[in-house]
């Protein structure tokens, strides 16, 4: 469940975000749309806990964001939420195996090992796992990367704008992993301009351009 | 740790260049000491060591290095071995020395056994030469080039475009010195009897002497060029011979050490009196090379002093932009859960490996030029 009310952010004097009141149940799969500017990205930000709101109360997953500190919401980010990311972001300098427990790098010491995961195993991710990004192909770096937020099995999927690198077969992928996902486990909360994603999602929310 | 230590391996050629950069800065300071220190104790322990020098007039820094280093070009000058007793008599040691030939394995020093006494140098393995023909060599001669007691050394003259000039002699190794850490070590030592034999002063003629003329009158002539015996060895040591007075024979320079300080000082006036002959400290003579190298290292300092600042600010600058380079890095690792204070503990750690490396590497570096220095230096 995610529970946001008079949620303000503003940079300086500038305001960015509004929303007066914002319920999002477990286990919907909501896609955010709305023009540049109207503060999609920042409220996936601030439901991370990466921003602080100017004021308001944002609750993610029983937590209240606001009375929790930096560690925290770290912790929450790290353990609860995995997130997508609108180009592929592996670091090059990890192998696909370090890639997908890079949260074990971060403090995360009971991240699973990703060897035996199914999706590893599905996705023939498994004799890349010794291998660096840039001895990859442009689908198989897609494969990993679509892969990586689901091996720890978090409560809630956060994607920025994740099918934008996606070819029209990991497209399609990508939205069955999302059902499976959502049928198994929980929420998924998706900011894209992709259409096609519409009619794969339970709730569709627009965003409008604050007036200044 | 891990993810820098990951990141200093998978980029390991840039590191590599990093660290080399880094460690050569590090070690350079204290390398530039080392090697003018070791110079200048190098210069002044051999010529504290050798109180008066005797030479032919000419350069006195070039004759110190000709006579107590064996480096530099050998000049054709030469002073008859008696010439210095007939000039002075005051008492102390003389050591003649005639340095003007070298070997594959490094530079010939003809010279007396009392040579040895007074550099206080000991054999430490076999005997110092006893006959014409036996030679004894430097530690590092016998390390480098393998050659041990028993084996035979080729000499040659350095007079490469005399045509009639004799065969080679083969010399027998009869003894290894004891490391000195001095020239001697790279120096190969004989008699000068062995020399003059060497230079055609003193020596025997072959068993079969094609050249051998017997005229009308039953007298026995010999043709100008004489077939030499090519080794030295106890069977022939007596046919050897003299076709001038030893008195005569050259000898390149001459070590004194007078009884007292008195005894050097008036032979220094004795000789310096004479026209052909010059006679000096050579710690004075040095003086200059060693201010000369004194200063050059001063010089390194400072240079090396804006070296490093230019260093730092360029490494600055390169963190910087790797920190720029690495800020979409940075903000997915932010979003997947690290702190900013993991983000700085993670450049801090690669500022840390990079400089333990560096600093490895640049101690090594002093450590192999200390070695080199010690191994090679004259």
């Amino acid at each position: 469940m995610i529970e946001v009310r008079q949620l303000s952010f503003s940079y300086g004097t500038k305001r960015i975000l509004d929303i007066d009141a914002l319920e999002i149940p477990t286990g919907k799969i909501v896609l955010i749309r709305g023009p540049s500017g109207s503060g999609k990205t920042t409220l996936l930000m601030l439901l991370r806990g990466i921003l602080q709101p100017s004021s308001g109360a944002i609750h993610v997953l029983g937590h209240d964001l606001t009375a929790m500190n930096d560690r925290q919401r770290r912790t929450l980010r790290l353990k609860e939420i995995g997130s997508i990311f609108q180009q592929p972001a592996l670091l090059p300098y990890l192998t696909v195996k370090e890639n997908l427990c890079i949260n074990q790098f971060l403090g995360d010491k009971s991240f699973p090992d990703p060897t035996d995961h199914t999706l590893v195993d599905e996705l023939g991710v498994k004799p890349l796992l010794k291998r660096y990004p840039s001895e990859l192909s442009g689908g198989e770096i897609q494969r990993v990367s679509l892969i990586r937020p689901f091996i720890h099995r978090p409560k809630l999927i956060i994607a920025d704008e994740p099918t934008n690198h996606l070819d029209s077969d990991h497209r399609a992928y990508f939205v069955n992993l999302l059902k499976d996902y959502q049928n198994e486990y929980n929420t998924s909360l998706i900011v894209s301009h992709d259409e096609s994603l519409i009619p794969h999602c339970d709730l569709v929310l627009n965003f409008k351009e604050i007036s200044p | 740790m891990k993810l820098a230590w990951k990141y200093v391996q998978f980029y390991r050629l840039r590191s590599m260049v990093f660290v080399g950069i880094l460690s050569l800065t590090f070690a350079l300071p204290f390398i530039s000491e080392k090697i003018s220190q070791s110079l200048v104790d190098n210069v002044n322990r051999r010529t504290d060591s050798t109180p008066v020098l005797i030479t032919t007039r000419s350069g006195k820094i070039r004759q110190t290095l000709n006579s107590l280093f064996f480096v530099g070009n050998h000049d054709e000058h030469e002073l008859p071995y008696g010439k210095v007793e007939e000039i002075s008599e005051e008492s102390g040691l003389m050591i003649p020395m005639l340095i003007r030939h070298t070997t594959k394995q490094g530079p010939l020093v003809a010279t007396e056994i009392d040579y040895f006494y007074f550099r206080d140098s000991e054999v430490a393995e076999g005997n110092l030469f006893a006959i014409p023909g036996d030679i004894v060599i430097g530690s590092l001669v016998a390390e480098s080039f393998g050659v041990k007691i028993g084996d035979q050394v080729k000499l040659q003259s350095n007079d490469i475009y005399d045509i009639t000039k004799s065969a080679p002699l083969k010399l027998t190794v009869t003894g290894i010195l004891a490391p000195t850490g001095s020239p001697d070590d790279h120096a190969l030592f004989t008699s000068l009897k062995t020399i003059w034999i060497l230079e055609g002063f003193l020596h025997s003629h072959a068993d079969q002497d094609p050249y051998k003329e017997e005229s009308e009158e039953g007298a026995t002539t010999y043709s100008k060029s004489l077939p030499i015996k090519q080794e030295i060895t106890e069977d022939n040591l007596l046919d050897f011979h003299y076709h001038s007075s030893i008195e005569e024979l050259p000898v390149t320079h001459m070590v004194f050490q007078g009884d007292s300080h008195k005894d050097e000082v008036l032979l220094m006036d004795a000789v310096n009196l004479d026209g052909d002959l010059m006679a000096f400290r050579p710690r004075d003579a040095m003086e200059g090379v060693v201010n000369i190298i004194l200063r050059v290292e001063q010089f390194i300092k400072t240079y090396h002093l804006f070296w490093s600042l230019c260093t730092l600010m360029m490494i600055a600058m390169i963190f910087g932009l790797i920190i720029q380079y690495r800020k979409e890095e940075f903000s997915i690792l932010i979003s997947l859960g690290a702190s900013k204070n993991l983000l700085v503990l993670n450049i801090t750690q690669l500022i840390a490996i990079y400089t333990g490396l560096a600093t490895v590497f640049a101690v090594i570096w002093f450590y192999s030029v200390n070695y080199l220095l010690k191994a090679y230096l004259p």
